[in-house]
């Protein structure tokens, strides 16, 4: 299987890359402040609280408020940054000598889709791993419980939520990850046909979408806790019910599907040039 | 091996850069392809290598044709603009990687390649440490340890003084002997002239074989 070898190369060149220690600090400040309010209600929190809080998002709303969640942008659109140069830099540079030798623009392609997805993962390992050691620090426990005094400052108007571990675990881990991993997926794809920056800013503009928007059909609302129906009801109206977390996450895997049919026929005819060139 | 290119045109961004290319190379030739920068050598290189399409005609290799039956040559040493290796890597370790991917050749061919084109297999420096001129000779090493039937060098002797300019000489002509079927590219015109058995001209992505 020669796509196992050209994605040895990528592990080797792509996935353990000093940038991904920059995660923590997209995520370290939200840790801390959630850490500052447990305080308040003397509790320490756990890593299920942790989860939640660093993928709120946006609640839905009837009136299309301006509230933008920045700290959720920054760890979406900070994932994506690190992961735009890889493939292309990598076709330009040493990978050359590697796809000539694989014999296939498909196994190299599939290469990279493989990278794509570990390569997110690895930024998710780093950032759930800043969650729970600051969560162990300030005496907190590696569960998914979710607090009770401290749902005011997770789930915000639904502060009646109450999620199971399993939910926490779909909410706050699962569904993000397939939702970055699909957003970057996008990305790359998106890079055989246009420039990375245009690329990188289509993937921008696809999670500032989402944050106005209610569909599972919107990239971007998988990684949004406060837009799932297990917290978003309708109480307050039907214009406040949240989406499946269950749909936006299948969504997710259904665009991975896509841009990797999309990539390898494209890639088969995508010229590879030098950078000059 | 015998590669066919035949009325081969390439855009890029409505651009010509190869315009009706029409060639025939066979094994056991050099052939020495010279022109200014921009002439499209290097594109006549990618073209052959499968790194580009051709936007009109078509490239055989042997009969069967370069982007329907295959994505690449089958057995291809390719040396194309600047070389790019792992910087973290030493040498011998960057040609072992790449070896490995294909599984033809051991340690002691690696060794060889190593050897014939003057750098030391044992030398314990990482490629960033290399100068350039060391990186030209091990990106050189990279495209003829697997012994391919056909191999494309683009510039092969910049950044070379001129004894190493002499060994990489010698080392196209034992290719050239072996069986190989070389392609070269040179803007130094005496270069090419004592190095290659056919010299082709590439000028505004025209190509035209020159009497020798």
């Amino acid at each position: 299987m020669n796509w196992i070898r050209v994605f040895g190369h990528d592990i080797r060149c792509g996935v353990f890359r000093w940038r991904y220690l920059l995660c923590p600090l997209l995520v370290l400040m939200e840790c801390l402040t959630l850490a500052k309010y447990a305080s308040f209600s003397d509790v320490a929190p756990s890593f299920g609280d942790m989860a939640l809080y660093l993928f709120q998002g946006k609640p839905p709303s009837a009136n299309r408020d301006l509230d933008i969640p920045l700290s959720w942008l920054l760890i979406l659109g900070g994932i994506l940054l690190m992961e735009l140069d890889y493939m292309l830099y990598d076709l330009t540079n040493a990978g050359t000598q590697v796809i000539v030798r694989s014999r296939s623009r498909t196994e190299w392609f599939l290469g990279k889709c493989l990278w794509n997805v570990l390569s997110v993962a690895v930024c998710f390992l780093i950032i759930y791993l800043t969650a729970a050691l600051t969560s162990l620090s300030f005496g907190g426990e590696l569960s998914l419980t979710v607090h009770a005094e401290l749902k005011p400052y997770i789930f915000k108007m639904f502060s009646d939520a109450a999620p199971t571990s399993r939910q926490v675990l779909a909410m706050g881990v699962l569904a993000p990850f397939a939702t970055v991993a699909a957003l970057s997926m996008l990305q790359m794809t998106l890079c055989l046909f246009v420039k990375p920056v245009i690329s990188f800013l289509i993937c921008q503009a696809q999670i500032i979408i989402a944050l106005f928007w209610k569909s599972p059909f919107c990239l971007g609302i998988g990684a949004m806790v406060l837009k799932s129906d297990w917290v978003a009801t309708d109480d307050f109206g039907p214009e406040y019910a949240g989406v499946s977390t269950w749909a936006c996450a299948a969504f997710s895997l259904a665009v991975i599907a896509v841009c990797v049919a999309a990539g390898v026929i494209r890639f088969r005819r995508t010229d590879i040039l030098g950078l000059e060139e | 091996m015998v590669i066919e290119v035949k009325n081969a045109t390439k855009k890029i961004k409505g651009a010509l850069i190869l315009d009706r290319v029409d060639l025939t190379f066979e094994s056991g030739v050099i052939y020495g392809l010279q022109g200014p920068n921009g002439s499209g050598k290097t594109m006549l290189m990618r073209l052959v290598s499968g790194l580009i399409r051709p936007t009109e005609g078509k490239v055989l290799i042997d009969g069967k044709e370069l982007g329907r039956d295959f994505d690449f040559p089958p057995s291809m040493g390719l040396f194309i603009e600047n070389p790019a290796f792992l910087p973290g890597y030493t040498g011998k370790r960057n040609l072992e990687l790449l070896a490995e991917l294909q599984g033809r050749v051991g340690n002691e061919e690696i060794c060889k390649a190593i050897q014939d084109v003057g750098l030391d297999p044992e030398d314990r420096r990482k490629y960033r440490k290399y100068s350039l001129g060391m990186k030209q000779r091990l990106g050189i090493a990279a495209a003829i340890m697997e012994k391919p039937e056909l191999l494309l060098l683009d510039e092969p002797t910049n950044a070379l003084d001129e004894g190493g300019i002499e060994e990489i000489c010698a080392l196209i002509r034992r290719e050239r002997d072996r069986g190989a079927l070389v392609i070269v590219s040179c803007h130094d015109r005496e270069l090419l002239e004592n190095l290659a058995d056919e010299i082709y001209t590439v000028a505004e992505g025209r190509v035209e074989r020159r009497a020798q």
